[in-house]
Order: structure tokens, then sequence, then C-alpha cells
């Protein structure tokens, strides 16, 4: 994206139900109607003409914020926690939003109704380890929070695999024994026969304004942004 | 990167070192480079991922760089089908993650595997390390010698009125120093919450027995039933621990002299209605040290070397104090598990100790 010197660039998630509730927020907030351009790539809000919009994917937002190509834009709170610590020294936090709302968890098997707490888990990840040779595995698209909590719980003999999607399936697959996802309205997990054990919230997640802590300083952008709250 | 051989380099510092540690009998060590990353996640977990730095090469094998020098002698051991004690020595880098000062750090260290006389060995590795220090690091003033015993706290909780499953969890979790602090609160507070969610499963407990041979992700339904049953046998949570708590706490706050470490470990006993005696086998190899070097600044500490996950018995730790800042020299200790955990068959002892030389 071409960046001018006097203008600000701002993007908001390019699909789902992220981008419409984006859009529908960034329309209220702003009072006016979003300009996009016939590709669907761009867009220009009448009241703010110094700002540049672009749609792009959740992950790339945080992305580009770190390596300064982009001052600000909405994300999810999970996806930018994910991410290695240097992201959230660059990156702040500037406004949680009330949609996209979803909770990280730890949920297994229904039917484990022996495992109720991360104390179970961990009890059981020794005796999976001792039985079968291998570890007991958790599937999850966040490797990196998933490792920190479970170490936090004193639960060390597992194995991540890496998920791109439909996580739930992967115990009723074989894939892996347990999941660390994010959970909303708590159907999808019901539906394949998994539930949240009790104290295995991980983060609570929402979507958020995220901003370029440099730009933070410059008093035009922020007015912008603060017309947001 | 290329790694730094020291063997044949010509250097005063070089030919001194090789000098003393093949006085000692110890065989040079000049470990890989690399490690298999995933070969060393599934065997030791993955917190390894978090120390590493890791790589993929074109067909999709993880390496990292080594982090451990103790760890590439005991893959070494492992990979070679050694069977009779082995004396190594090294002298090399290693590079690890979330380092305050420094990714990588020169070590010079010895490890003696698969010994007959532990305690012996555990005494030569010392000797070893605390010679060198003075040697290698001559500027080095003003330094505490810090010993510990993992095997002290192990007999403590076997000695101690609790439940079974938390003398395992006490022992399991000893090196894990916060979440340690998190199960000693769950003990001291009593808390109440498992038997309400063990009961509502009561219904699908009743279900599952008509399939004890199904498998649910991995598990085994009569694995599932048996445990679920034994939870309902031995509630942990109902258990007032607040008695064991006060005794754990105690002892986790000895730190003494090592020469009134007998009187302070004895006095303890006497005050918690424990045998007098309950440490005395152990505490022997401190008289050994005691009368092998005669230093004023050697000492006992309940916690020292607990942080690190790997040690089971005696630990020792040199530590210099500088303007209140304590900046630890050398360490070493027993590790007996260790080569289970990377996948040996057997349980090999061994016992180690490295200097950090940056």
């Amino acid at each position: 994206m071409i960046k001018n010197n006097l203008n600000y660039s701002f993007a908001l998630p390019s699909k789902g139900r992220m981008r419409s509730e984006s859009e529908i927020f960034f329309n209220k907030a702003t009072s006016t109607k979003l300009h996009k351009d016939y590709r669907d790539y761009f867009f220009k809000i009448k009241k703010f003409n110094f700002i540049n919009g672009i749609y792009l994917h959740s992950k790339e937002i945080i992305e580009r914020i770190f390596d300064g190509s982009l001052d600000a834009g909405i994300s999810g709170l999970d996806l930018l926690r994910e991410f290695p610590r240097i992201y959230q020294n660059k990156i702040k936090v500037f406004k949680v939003l009330d949609f996209g709302e979803a909770n990280l968890c730890v949920a297994i098997p229904n039917d484990w109704i022996d495992v109720q707490t991360t104390a179970d888990l961990e009890e059981i990840s020794y005796l999976f380890k001792d039985k079968n040779n291998f570890r007991i595995r958790v599937a999850t698209k966040y490797p990196n929070l998933t490792r920190k909590f479970l170490y936090s719980k004193g639960i060390t003999q597992f194995k991540i695999i890496p998920s791109l999607g439909a996580t739930e399936t992967y115990p009723y697959t074989g894939s892996s024994e347990f999941i660390v996802d994010l959970v909303s309205t708590g159907k999808t997990l019901k539906a394949n026969n998994l539930r949240v054990i009790s104290d295995g919230l991980i983060l609570k997640s929402s979507a958020c304004v995220l901003v370029a802590k440099k730009k933070l300083s410059d008093y035009k952008f922020l007015k912008f942004l603060n017309s947001l709250k | 990167m290329q790694s730094t051989s020291y063997q044949n380099s010509n250097s005063d510092f070089s030919k001194k070192l090789f000098k003393l540690f093949k006085g000692f009998k110890y065989e040079f060590f000049q470990p890989s480079l690399f490690v298999n990353t995933d070969y060393l996640i599934e065997r030791s977990g993955e917190n390894f991922r978090d120390q590493a730095y890791s790589f993929q090469d074109e067909i999709g094998k993880n390496f990292s760089l080594r982090t451990d020098l103790t760890l590439s002698v005991c893959l070494n051991y492992i990979k070679n089908k050694f069977k009779a004690e082995k004396k190594f020595f090294y002298f090399d880098d290693v590079f690890r993650k979330n380092r305050a000062n420094s990714i990588v750090t020169k070590q010079l260290g010895c490890e003696i595997i698969n010994s007959s006389e532990l305690q012996k060995s555990t005494l030569d590795v010392f000797l070893t390390i605390f010679k060198s220090l003075k040697i290698f690091k001559k500027e080095v003033k003003n330094f505490k010698v810090q010993f510990g015993d993992i095997k002290l706290f192990e007999i403590l909780i076997e000695n101690i009125d609790l439940p079974e499953r938390w003398k395992l969890r006490l022992k399991k979790h000893f090196c894990r120093i916060n979440y340690f602090e998190d199960l000693i609160q769950i003990l001291n507070s009593n808390q109440k919450l498992y038997l309400k969610n063990i009961l509502i499963d009561k219904k699908k407990y009743l279900h599952l027995k008509k399939f004890p041979k199904k498998n649910i992700s991995g598990r085994q339904v009569q694995e599932i039933l048996d445990r679920f049953e034994s939870k309902i046998n031995d509630p942990r949570d109902f258990y007032d621990g607040k008695k064991a708590v006060k005794i754990i706490k105690g002892f986790l706050k000895i730190s003494c002299r090592l020469s009134s470490l007998k009187k302070n470990l004895e006095f303890f006993c006497v005050k918690n209605n424990l045998r007098k005696d309950l440490f005395e086998e152990r505490i022997s190899f401190f008289d050994q040290i005691k009368k092998t070097i005669k230093q004023n600044n050697f000492y006992y500490s309940s916690q020292t070397g607990r942080d690190l996950e790997y040690y089971t018995g005696y630990t020792f730790q040199i530590v210099k104090i500088s303007n209140k800042k304590k900046l630890n020299l050398a360490r070493g200790g027993n590790y007996d598990n260790l080569f289970s955990a990377l996948g040996s068959k057997k349980k090999i002892p061994a016992v180690g100790g490295a200097i950090n030389l940056i």
C-alpha cells in the first residue's frame, strides 16, 4: 500500500463475521458510511479523508502494524497474544470492542468423566505417556498460548499438534487427545462431544482496535482514534 | 554458524584445561552443534521449544542449536550404547532463548555417567568444578558454595501425613517453583470444588460401565472408570493439609552453614514430631565434603537446585555476591532420571557440573 506522509492507514478484517461487525462498528463510530473501491480491497471515510482504509486478514493486520506498514486496525486479542512478546511491545490495545467475543479454552472429550480440572489433566498426561510411550497430544491454532498455559498448570508431558482449522474434530479423528480452541457459544464443542474443563480458561478474547505505539504521539491520528471510542 | 573446537587450539587456556581434566581422568567430548528437535520434544517435553533456536531443513526435519551440553553428552552416551562408567568433559558454547544477558554462554563442565558409587562421583565432580573455577576464574573472590539435596525433600514428603496422590504431586512439581506454590495454597485452603463436579458425572459413569472396552480419544473406558472410582475413594481435596503445609514451608526455609546442617535438621525433625535421624544417611555426604575441603563459605539450602527439572539428588551451586547481586558461576548435581526421559530403557545414574564462562 502506497503511504502518503500526511495520511494514515487503518485496516479492517477482510472476511466473515469479524468483517461485517467491524464495518457496523466503524460506520456507527464515525457516523458515516465506508466508501469501498470496486475491488473491495480498500475503503475511505468521508469525514476522515486522511485515513487510507484497507481490508486484510486478521492475522496480517497484526503483522503489518508490527512491521510499520500499517498504523492501526481491528483484529482479535487472541491473535495478538499468540504472537511473540516483541509484537506486544510495539502494538497497543487501544480499545476493546464488544463483538468477536470468545474464550480460548482447554476442551476434552465429554466422556473423560475422571477429568474435571487441569490437575486431572496433569495426572493423566503422565499415565498416558507411561501406557502409550508417547505424549498426550493437544491440537490447537494457538501453540504459544497453549504451551504457556499448560506449563503454568504443571502439565509438561504433552505434544502440540498445530491445527489450521476444524480443531474440534481432532480428537474424533484420532489426531489429538484434547484441544485448545476458541469457544463462543459452546455449540460446536457440544456437537463434537467435547467439554471445557473447569479451570481451563486461557484467555477472554474479543475484537480490539490495535495501534502502532509509535503513532500514539501523533495528535491528528489520536484524534481520529479517540472518535472511535 | 561454526562450532568452536578448543581441542586443537594451542592457547594456554586450552592446554591448562586439558591438563586439569585429563588429570581427573575425564575424556574430552566434542558435542554436535545441533540436536534433533522432534526427538527431544517427544522425550523431554514442549518446554525445550521455548528455550531453543530451531530450524527446519529442506525435507522438513527440525533441528535446534544445543541448549545444554549435559543433554548432548547424554544423547551421545545413548547413541553409542555405552554400558560402563564414563567420564566426559567439554568446553563449548550453548545457545538459549529468554536469557537476560546473552544468548550464547560458554560452558565448561564434566559428567560422570553410570557410576556405581554415586556419592563418590558427586564429590569427584564437585572437586573438579571447584578447582577449575579457581584456575579459570582467578578474579573470582567472595564466592559462596551452596549445597542442596532434592532427595531430602522426597524423604520429608514420604514421612508426613498426606494422601498418596498429594505426595506424588508435590514430589513431581517440586522443581516448578510457581506451580508448587499454587499446589501448597490448594493444600492449605482445602478447596472443595472437585466433588461437586464428580457428582455431576455419576450418571455418565453408570452409562460408561456398559462399555468397558471402548476407546475414547486414546483412553480405554475401563481406565477412565478406574480413575473416577479412585477419585471418589481418595478425594485429595477434602484433606486438611494445613499441618503438612506448615512442615513443608518450614523445611523450605532451612538455610545454614554446612557445619551446622545436622543440628538444624535434627531440630526441625524434633519440632515437627519426625524421626530425629530421618535425614542422617543422606547428609553423611556433606560430612565427606567438609573433610575433603576446609572452607567456611560452604552452605546448605533446601532450595538449591530445585529449579532445574532434571536434578534428582545432591546439587551444588557456586555463586558470587557483589553489590547485593547473585551471580551464578557454576552449578551441578545428580540427574538419575534424565536418561529415561531421553529414551533409555535402563535407569542410568549420572552426575555433572558446569561453569558458565560468559
